[in-house]
């Protein structure tokens, strides 16, 4: 189970040097940023992620939390994505519900709901012979809205998802979410600045992904090299 | 399929002290000639670096980096249920090098890795001279990848061309030093007779043999190799010219033609071809996930 603050990164020396049980996120993102020089992860291929995160599993023996974006496609690759991502190591599999390819600063929509499940359920199916647990995220709330929001939660959790990450949500839908039943269930990534790491802190979500922060974190030490 | 890896080092290690049948591997280079071998009915794959650097264009002289052969044998082991035994050249570099292949390899699911005694950047003997590293440096080579697979199962071939170069006598010499050192098999190439294959496995008796069968300048049958003591067979390149002196036929008289017609025999290619790459149950799944 996902818990706490989850370490994002795309370094084999950071990752190494967390705690063997600490799960880090492999945020395709980050991965976009570090190879490519742009924000936006949607440049970023499967099989470049594939290749990237297999060098990264074979050489960190830790436990990671591959970022398999939109599933690369329709419900078929999300289920190839799944099973060479499983194959590759990871425990973890992020899959969210924008439209392919997905993007990281402003996102350009989202699919419906009923595409977004048979894609999880693409993605359990490819999983299902590895160790690996398919955990949704949900990124369109400023598109279709906190009911439907609560509608996507709820069919997950029907289909059996355990854990779901919730992203660019505002403080006041996160407050709200914050009263219902299944709120243990769910993690919150930071990608945009909606919402500040202490603010999701003090919501005590299951887990949160500063994703956000850790970009910040590597300009500001891009910006310090530049000023040598 | 669950647990892969492990199904496919045992599987190899099974079929290699099968004891009553020769295993025969052939060549493969990428996941379509992979695809077909496993649909002729091989048991096992032998990925060399020589079918590898083909499927790039380029000829077997060290242009097929760690990464391009990994990545290649990384396709056709995900392409197929049969062990896949791979040619990691010298092991591409040095010990930290050889480690790092080593825990590769296993972690994508080959049965094994051969490692050759030759100098590094790897040459190929067939296109270059032979030139061998002396024995405690290949020595090294194999601690090396010993001691970095996590399974015993996966198994450290050592592949030696001494034979080129050497005698007989040196190179069971070289072979039992390799074989002290902790590899788990040998390929010994261009064994010209038959009295040198039974030479060797009397000198090495426990460990088994692979040999390159059309090396041997006699005809003998698998039987009576298999009695002599060759555990594995593989062969030369023959299915990489025959796939490309078919294209060659066929793109002459694609370049060649003047009037445009629908051949018959088109729609059953493409038909036996779509089996072969299993269209029809990924089109199956894809069906299933549709709403």
């Amino acid at each position: 189970m996902l818990k706490g603050i989850i370490p994002v990164s795309v370094s084999a020396r950071l990752i190494r040097n967390c705690k063997k049980s600490t799960p880090v996120f492999v945020s395709g993102r980050l991965l976009s940023l570090m190879t490519l020089g742009r924000d936006n992860e949607g440049l970023i291929t499967r099989r470049e992620y594939l290749q990237y995160f297999t060098t990264l599993s074979i050489e960190t023996d830790a436990v990671l939390i591959a970022d398999g974006q939109t599933g690369f496609g329709n419900e078929l690759s999300a289920r190839m994505t799944a099973e060479e991502l499983g194959n590759a190591g990871a425990k973890y599999l992020v899959i969210n519900d924008q439209i392919w390819p997905s993007t990281s600063v402003k996102i350009s929509g989202s699919i419906a709901k009923k595409i977004f499940i048979n894609t999880v359920k693409a993605a359990i199916y490819g999983a299902e012979d590895y160790n690996l647990q398919v955990v949704p995220k949900l990124e369109g709330i400023n598109e279709y809205g906190y009911s439907e929001l609560l509608n996507r939660i709820q069919a997950l959790l029907q289909l059996g998802i355990t854990q779901i990450i919730v992203s660019r949500s505002n403080k006041s839908d996160l407050l709200k979410l914050k009263q219902t039943a299944f709120f243990n269930h769910l993690g919150i990534a930071l990608d945009d600045r909606a919402i500040s790491f202490t603010e999701a802190r003090e919501l005590k979500p299951s887990f949160i992904l500063p994703v956000r922060q850790t970009i910040d974190q590597i300009e500001k030490a891009d910006n310090e090299i530049l000023s040598f | 399929m669950k647990n892969k890896a492990q199904i496919m080092c045992s599987a190899f290690n099974d079929l290699v002290h099968e004891g009553d049948k020769i295993l025969k591997l052939p060549i493969a280079g990428n996941g379509l000639s992979a695809k077909v071998c496993e649909k002729a009915g091989a048991r096992a794959i032998n990925l060399t670096g020589f079918a590898v650097n083909s499927a790039y264009g380029q000829p077997n002289m060290g242009f097929a980096d760690f990464y391009a052969l990994f990545n290649q044998a990384k396709e056709i082991i995900d392409s197929v249920d049969i062990p896949v035994l791979c040619d990691v050249g010298t092991g591409h570099g040095f010990r930290e090098n050889i480690a790092r292949t080593t825990r590769s390899y296993e972690a994508i699911g080959a049965a094994g890795i051969y490692i050759d005694d030759g100098v590094w950047p790897k040459a190929c003997g067939m296109m270059a001279k032979t030139m061998i590293v002396p024995i405690p440096e290949m020595v090294n080579r194999i601690y090396a990848a010993v001691a970095a697979r996590k399974n015993n199962d996966f198994t450290i071939m050592v592949h030696t061309s001494s034979r080129d170069i050497c005698n007989i006598n040196e190179t069971i010499n070289k072979c039992s030093n390799y074989v002290k050192a902790g590899a788990d098999m040998l390929f010994i190439d261009n064994i010209a007779s038959i009295m040198e294959v039974s030479k060797i496995i009397r000198e090495i008796p426990d460990t088994p043999l692979l040999i390159n069968a059309c090396s041997l300048k006699e005809p003998i049958s698998m039987n009576e190799l298999l009695k002599l003591g060759v555990s594995i067979v593989t062969f030369d390149d023959s299915t990489l010219y025959a796939s490309v002196e078919k294209e060659q036929e066929t793109l002459r008289q694609e370049l060649k033609c003047t009037t445009v017609s629908k051949k018959q025999k088109t729609c059953n290619d493409a038909a036996r071809f779509s089996r072969l790459v299993g269209t029809e149950s990924i089109a199956n799944l894809e069906k299933k996930f549709k709403i």
